[in-house]
């Protein structure tokens, strides 16, 4: 049935429709994706009652949020691994145990000592063994009803009765010219770089087996027959943050000099 | 079989509607592109001969964009594949010496062929790069869509020659 101007009748509307197509064939995806995207999250404002704005606000205080709990979680894990490695130490002795923190150091890292948070309301009295996950720290030398003070291996106020390994060479340790050392080790045993140091059973304060440090030297002791050792301590005393200390037992019986 | 100007109604309406869900229903069964019969062109076709281009030219249309949204094809492929298909069966019709009832069933499915070689023109990316092998399973389309119109065609007449039937018992 042709039109007016000669058109079949529908023409235009074909090419109308045909244009608007080929516009959704081209803007299609655009339409989809953007403005869809757009109309979906307005309809869901609408709808759901969402403000993405104050959601997206919000999301952010969680992350934060979130993002601090997680720092306080790893500080805890980290503690608890410490702890963990320290608890290991006494599970082969049979004495008692506490858990202690270091909350400073006096007069220098070598000759000062160390203050931690137990005292004798924990049980905690003088000559009471501090150790570390590595080894043997020192000796409590005064206590507080909340704090104790601790004197390291590094002070010449200590002295170890110890023995080596493999070599069975014994002797006494203590800081001496800068570093630790044992002293009057019999020449006839063979104990040489490498040797691990231990606490002996003859030493009264300190329980046996307890590792303190390698020896990387020996030397003749000055004008004596006697032999020296110079000891690498197991023990970084800088970084000590967490230690535990063996409470004494009633039976042990010892001294500082 | 000149084209005649009428308003469909709620029956047209409801026609494409139909056909609409139909198509939807076998594309979604048996398969995405070409396994199903193409019921909306053949339908389209009958109602442009019935009620005339207008109507049926915003039923294609409408009717395209629906089955792309539907079915995630790139909007306006089917729509445009339509348009194209009827104005090619509105040629083919005016074309044609004389009108009958296979008139619609062949008119319907050259629309559908033309509707599917346009599509896969339209809908291929990078665009207009879709012939090729793909054209082959129009062929198989074709014959459905043939099949489908002649049953259609059947089903219609045998219903009409009832509803006649009736009538004139009745009188």
């Amino acid at each position: 049935m042709p039109s007016r101007k000669g058109l079949p009748r529908g023409s235009g509307r074909f090419w109308k429709y045909s244009l608007a197509s080929l516009l959704l064939l081209i803007l299609g995806p655009t339409l989809l994706g953007g403005v869809g995207s757009w109309a979906a999250a307005r309809f869901a404002d609408l709808v759901l009652g969402h403000n993405s704005k104050r959601d997206s606000e919000e999301l952010r205080t969680q992350i934060v949020e979130l993002m601090l709990e997680n720092a306080s979680l790893r500080e805890q894990a980290m503690k608890a691994d410490r702890y963990r490695l320290l608890l290991g130490w006494t599970r082969v002795s049979s004495r008692r145990a506490i858990a202690a923190r270091v909350l400073y150091r006096t007069e220098g890292l070598i000759s000062g000592t160390m203050v931690v948070d137990r005292g004798s309301d924990d049980g905690v009295s003088v000559n009471s063994i501090c150790l570390a996950p590595d080894g043997l720290v020192g000796v409590v030398t005064s206590c507080g009803e909340a704090t104790s003070e601790i004197l390291p291996l590094t002070s010449p106020q200590v002295r170890v009765s110890c023995t080596t390994r493999p070599s069975g060479a014994m002797g006494m340790l203590q800081f001496e010219r800068g570093s630790l050392r044992i002293m009057n080790i019999d020449p006839t045993l063979d104990a040489k770089p490498g040797d691990e140091v231990v606490t002996s059973r003859f030493g009264g304060v300190y329980p046996d087996g307890l590792l303190i440090g390698t020896v990387v030297s020996v030397d003749e002791s000055g004008s004596s027959l006697a032999l020296s050792a110079t000891v690498t301590p197991a023990v970084d005393f800088e970084s000590l943050g967490e230690v535990i200390i063996l409470l004494k037992d009633s039976t042990d019986a010892g001294r500082i000099e | 079989m000149p084209a005649v100007s009428n308003r469909p109604g709620i029956t047209g309406t409801l026609l494409v509607i139909g056909a609409v869900t139909v198509q939807l229903l076998l594309e979604v069964t048996l398969g995405r592109v070409f396994r199903a019969p193409n019921v909306l062109a053949l339908v389209l076709t009958y109602l442009s001969i019935n009620y005339g281009n207008v109507w049926s030219i915003d039923s294609a249309f409408w009717a395209g964009v629906t089955l792309d949204l539907l079915l995630h094809q790139p909007l306006g492929a089917s729509s445009l594949g339509l348009l194209a298909g009827l104005q090619a069966s509105r040629l083919l019709i005016a074309a044609a010496p004389g009108g009958n009832r296979m008139t619609i069933v062949l008119s319907g499915a050259f629309a559908g062929l033309v509707y599917d070689v346009v599509f896969l023109l339209a809908a291929s990316r990078p665009f207009l790069h879709g012939l090729g092998s793909h054209v082959l399973p129009v062929a198989a389309r074709l014959l459905m869509t043939l099949v489908a119109g002649i049953l259609f065609i059947s089903v219609a007449t045998a219903l009409s020659s009832l509803r006649v039937r009736g009538r004139n018992e009745a009188v």
